[in-house]
């Protein structure tokens, strides 16, 4: 009786051993390494038909449905669409009037840039995750704030009273950005009281990706010249990101919660550092375990689908949306406002950009455009 | 009798009339404030760092931000609410568009 129990216990832990395994397979799909003789996209980019198994009509047919909805004058809402297949550009399109290099906006997407330099920082040595966030105004003993650690802010889980609100006016996320906290992002997005207690609540913040870029800036040193050099030659200049553009505010501070630009080559040579783990033709960009890192969601009880600074296509929850509807799990979506997107799909080795504007086009009807392109690329499995 | 009485009614009306003004002032401010903000950065970068010409930035721009009007100058772009808000956005070398 005795070992029938401890039999059926063992099989149990053993189930549960297996089901935690398989929930961490099904979370965390490896990435894909660059495939032998495809050189990564420094200097330029390998260009290749679309390969065995591409379902080509029916990714000609995603093309013309993206470029489908036109918005004022006529211009189509998406200005730039890149395919990343194996490595090697395979499809690529843009609005008359743009082209390849042409500079375009990030919004949010220059949240992930954020994230990225804490990475950097934090394989440098010169920041630790779990660490508190230096910011001045929180220092006075006694200060909740002064007990907040980046990775509750890398996870929008800081529970300060900053978030954005809304796109409309009349919200936080307009005032940091265009009103009066525009003079300087860092101050302003810091002072702020908690409404939560932290890691425990989720809520997308803008403020927060400035005060992470705020304190990038300031472990750097140097002001804006400073933190403008430490991007070039960390990260841009490696991945042969030229075209990219960081704005900054009055103060110097990094505006790293929207603002920057870049061509679309150029956010496919970012999405292309997370398929590969971080990992830049044999150089190692971002530390090891970062991906993994930020590709998990962060763990509060109204979150499924916002890891580090970036989306991932899992169970949104609340007021939250599925990045990829209908598309991969493992998919990872670097997003910015008007439906700018890097989609780094790991199961497919595959990156695609969608970059433009929100006119006559909606989220559901770009993402939904997004994952029918996908959808027309093979799993890695059945290429095997 | 009547006269003293049309002028205090007069007066009466003017200053009613001028804090209804401040109190739209008061009220509207930081909205137009935003909308300049907005922009001027947004058609600056468009400029200066997206290589666009202004009336294609302005076209991208939401039609509720038509009151707002905007000037594109040598190294920014100017923006204004006539009476209530007004900000510049000027470039810089590497570093694209920042709000004065």
């Amino acid at each position: 009786m005795q070992i029938r129990r401890l039999r059926r216990l063992a099989g149990a832990s053993l189930a549960g051993l297996l089901l935690a395994i398989a929930a961490r397979a099904a979370e965390l799909v490896p990435l894909p390494p660059q495939p032998a003789g495809v050189a990564y996209p420094t200097e330029g980019w390998p260009e290749a038909p679309p390969g065995a198994g591409v379902d080509t009509q029916r990714l000609s047919a995603a093309f013309d449905s993206v470029f489908a909805a036109r918005g004022r004058g006529g211009v189509p809402d998406t200005r730039a669409l890149v395919a990343v297949h194996h490595g090697a550009i395979v499809a690529e399109r843009y609005a008359p009037g743009f082209g390849p290099q042409s500079r375009l906006q990030s919004w949010s997407m220059a949240k992930s840039i954020t994230q990225a330099l804490i990475g950097i920082l934090v394989r440098e040595g010169r920041l630790d995750v779990n660490a508190s966030v230096p910011v001045p105004a929180w220092r006075a003993p006694g200060d909740p704030r002064g007990a907040l650690t980046f990775d509750q802010l890398l996870h929008m889980s800081s529970g300060l009273a900053n978030a954005d609100g809304g796109l409309g006016t009349d919200t936080f996320v307009a005032r940091l950005l265009f009103g009066e906290g525009s003079r300087d992002v860092f101050a302003y997005a810091s002072d702020v009281p908690l409404v939560h207690p932290p890691g425990t609540f989720w809520d997308y913040s803008t403020a927060t990706s400035m005060i992470l870029a705020g304190v990038v800036g300031r472990t750097v040193g140097g002001g804006r010249d400073g933190m403008l050099a430490f991007m070039r030659r960390k990260l841009f200049d490696p991945l042969g990101m030229r075209s990219a553009v960081p704005e900054f505010d009055a103060a110097g501070t990094f505006l790293g919660g929207a603002f920057v630009w870049a061509n679309a080559r150029d956010w496919a040579r970012f999405g292309l550092l997370y398929l590969r783990d971080g990992v830049w033709d044999g150089v190692r960009v971002l530390p090891g375990g970062w991906v993994d890192y930020v590709r998990k969601p962060a763990p509060t009880t109204n979150n499924g689908v916002y890891g580090a600074q970036l989306w991932l296509n899992l169970e949104p929850k609340g007021q939250q949306f599925k990045p990829l509807p209908g598309g991969p799990a493992s998919a990872i979506s670097v997003n910015g406002n008007d439906g700018q997107m890097v989609v780094i799909v790991p199961t497919h080795d595959l990156v695609v950009v969608r970059l433009g504007a929100m006119q006559a086009s909606t989220w559901p009807s770009v993402t939904g455009d997004v994952a029918a392109m996908v959808a027309a690329f093979p799993p890695l499995a059945a290429q095997e | 009798m009547r006269k003293p009485r049309t002028k205090t009614l007069a007066l009466l009306a003017l200053g009613a009339l001028l804090a209804a003004a401040v109190l739209a002032r008061i009220r509207l401010a930081p909205q137009a404030d935003i909308g300049a903000g907005f922009v001027a950065k947004q058609v600056c970068s468009c400029v200066f760092v997206g290589g666009r010409d202004e009336t294609a930035c302005r076209l991208d721009l939401r039609p509720d931000l038509a009151p707002v009007r905007s000037e594109q100058l040598a190294d920014g772009v100017h923006a204004w609410v006539p009476l209530l808000a007004s900000r510049t956005a000027h470039v810089h070398e590497g570093t694209g568009c920042t709000l004065d």
